[in-house]
Formats: structure tokens, sequence, C-alpha cells
């Protein structure tokens, strides 16, 4: 009964392991650390023909951590939307902590999919810890600038039914001209 | 969609959408500070759809999707949308897609995801589409609910981001009454680099991208 039993146990010992393995290591995080807003400024854009550009090796591993965190490189088969390159990664140094954004690229893949709030932020020590995550939409709880928002009553001016979502306005000088002559979806 | 429209106007359609996606399983998180929000934070689920118009001058929403990446800790939150709308009952090149709507599982703003979004969407298909009634312009929508009753969550509003006025727009609604405050602006409209200058304004000041 016992060697019967045996091959049982190890195969869940084994598909345990395997589940382990596929699960994002574990991460103590430092809730006393605060997330930068990652669009409080224009990025410089790296990566144009012909500049030449340079990291340092504690950014690269930043970058490489935050990375193999999110999309494990397990050697897995993946959809385009699921790998490391269908991401672009937003950095900001602040001291001996540098903040990785990692966002959907849209046109990354085809056909184009809207990929709602995907995407993730960590916090890594420029020695090369992940000291702090959030995925997508995840609220830093422990930071109270977000409790106290949810809080506040929002002084908003009073709209009738019929206004509701209204998207009148003038339009944006800074809005891209090759979007202003369609009006249909994939008619091209 | 069945059991849900047409609708005339996209105020109607908004409105309705609103609860409808909410009342969704697992469509709300509640309060960050509640109790149980990790929890229903973990379990919580993003919906999303387009609101689209069609050639007979209706606002109709397309089926609901929760597809997203996949994720073994419960912690990420995310909604696919499909680029393209099946409904057979009209050629495909006559819907035109107005809002990308989808649920916040707790009142937290359009994230920098959601506008990389809707302007790469944009700049893809266009900013604006003509109605029988004028313009609309191409939006993203995130729905909330203030509510920690997850059997009845209430729609208390909604976060908007209008990239051909390049305003950020808060909705909330208290008994029937709905009120719009203009929370920001989006400057550097590029699907991959913007910046987001926080402004508290009435909405009643449409020209958001004024300096």
């Amino acid at each position: 009964m016992r060697t019967r039993k045996l091959p049982l146990a190890l195969t869940l010992l084994l598909s345990s392991c395997a589940l382990f393995k596929r699960a994002a290591p574990p991460v103590e995080e430092d809730t006393s650390i605060r997330f930068p807003e990652f669009h409080a400024q224009l990025a410089t854009m790296v990566g144009e023909s012909g500049q030449p550009y340079e990291l340092d090796g504690a950014m690269l591993r930043a970058l490489t951590l935050a990375a193999n965190d999110f999309i494990p490189p397990d050697g897995r088969e993946r959809p385009c939307w699921e790998r490391q390159e269908a991401f672009s990664y937003r950095v900001i140094r602040q001291d001996n902590v540098i903040f990785v954004r990692i966002s959907p690229d849209p046109a990354a893949c085809e056909p184009r999919t809207l990929s709602l709030d995907g995407g993730a932020r960590y916090a890594i020590s420029t020695d090369g810890r992940i000291l702090r995550r959030l995925f997508g939409g995840e609220p830093d709880r422990f930071d109270p600038a977000v409790r106290a928002a949810e809080e506040q009553v929002p002084a908003g001016t009073p709209v009738p039914n019929s206004q509701v979502g209204d998207t009148s306005g003038e339009r944006s000088p800074e809005l891209p001209a090759s979007g202003l002559d369609a009006g249909t979806p994939d008619a091209g | 969609m069945p059991d849900f429209g047409p609708f005339k106007t996209y105020s109607d359609a908004l409105i309705a959408a609103c609860s409808h996606i909410l009342s969704k399983p697992n469509a709300t998180a509640g309060r960050v500070q509640d109790q149980d929000f990790q929890l229903r934070w973990r379990i919580s689920n993003e919906y999303c759809a387009w609101l689209y118009y069609t050639p007979d001058h209706q606002y109709e929403m397309s089926m609901l999707t929760d597809q997203s990446e996949p994720d073994d800790l419960g912690r990420k939150k995310s909604c696919d949308l499909p680029p393209v709308v099946d409904d057979p009952r009209y050629p495909p090149e006559s819907l035109k897609y107005v809002f990308a709507l989808h649920n916040h599982p707790y009142e937290d703003k359009i994230s920098d995801e959601d506008i990389r979004s809707i302007l790469s969407r944009g700049m893809m298909h266009g900013f604006e589409t003509e109605t029988q009634r004028g313009k609309v312009r191409l939006s993203i929508i995130a729905f909330f609910s203030r509510s920690s009753d997850p059997a009845h969550p209430t729609c208390d509003g909604f976060f908007q981001y209008v990239p051909y006025t390049s305003q950020l727009l808060k909705w909330t609604q208290t008994r029937g009454q709905w009120s719009c405050l203009q929370t920001g602006v989006v400057r550097g409209s590029s699907e991959r680099n913007f910046r987001i200058e926080a402004r508290s304004a009435p909405c009643s000041s449409t020209d958001g991208a004024a300096p």
C-alpha cells in the first residue's frame, strides 16, 4: 500500500514544485517606498537609429530584474503580447533606487488590442534587489495620498443626465494630425 | 449586446453601461480602506467593451470581455479589448467606435496604460466620429463603485479621457445628480511619450489644452 502511494506523493511534490516555479518569487515589500509619477514629465526616448546611448550596469540589471520578474524567461512559446518585447520600460532613478514602469506597447503586436491597465511598477535597489512592486491598477494601500484621494468629496459641476460623458471642447493643439481624417474603424 | 440598449444618446448608454458592467461578478473591490479590500481586490475582475454607433443612429455595447494577461498571484488586473466588434446586423466598416468602456475595481483614475491604448487607437482610426447629432470624440471610460456591498454595487461615477481635447475628467453621481470635474490634461499626445498635468477645473472650461 505504501509503495503504491509513493508515486502519487512524488507526483504531488513535483507538481507543487512546478507550481511554485511558475509563480513569481516572493518579494518582501518595503512599503515605505513611494512610487513617483512616471508621466509627470516627457521621457527621453532611447533607441533612435544612429544615436549612441549608454546604460550603466545597475540600470541594466534593474531593467532585467523587472522584465524577468514580470514575464519570466521560462522558454515557453508565448503569444506576442505576453513577451517582454511587447512592453515598454520607463525608468526613473532616485538616489539608490531605480523605479521601472512596464506598460504594454500598443504598436508591438497585430492586431492591436487595447490593453487596459496592464503593466507593473517596480522599485529596485542599485545593488539589485526588488524592493517593491505593484501590478496594473493595484493600489498603494500604504500611501496616505491614495487613501486621502478616496475620502475627498470632489467639487464637481452639476450636469444634467443628457450631458453625461460630454466630449465637446476645443481640439488640443498637440493632437496628432494623422488621427483627424478617419471616423470608421479598420477601414484600411 | 443582448439585454442592453440600444440607446439614442451616448449619455443614456453610458449611464446604463455603468450599472451593467459594475454588476458583473467581482467587478468591484470596495474602498481601499475597507477591511476586506485586499481579498476583494485579489478576486476582482476588469471587464471591457466598446460603445459603438450604428448606421441606425443608435448606440450599442459590444459583448463584455474579461480577457487579460495570465496571473498566478491574482494581482494583475487588466482587460484586453478586441479592436473590432462583430455585429452581424451591419457591415464591419459601418460601425463607429466611440467609447472604450471598462471598470476599475476601486475608485482609481485613468491609468497611463489606458491613455496609451486610446491614443494608439485614435492615431490609427481617428479621434472623432460624425453622428446624426454632431461629432463625438473617442474616449476611454473607467467606471467605479464606492460601495462596500459586493452584492449591490452602486454606479458612483467614472473617469474619462478625451484625447481630442486632452482632458481628463471625473464624473460622479450622488442620488441621481451627476457632476463633472476636470482633473488634468495630457500633454504631448504621442502614444508612447506624454505627460500628465494635474489640474482641477470645472468641466464647463472645455478648453483643456489652453496654456
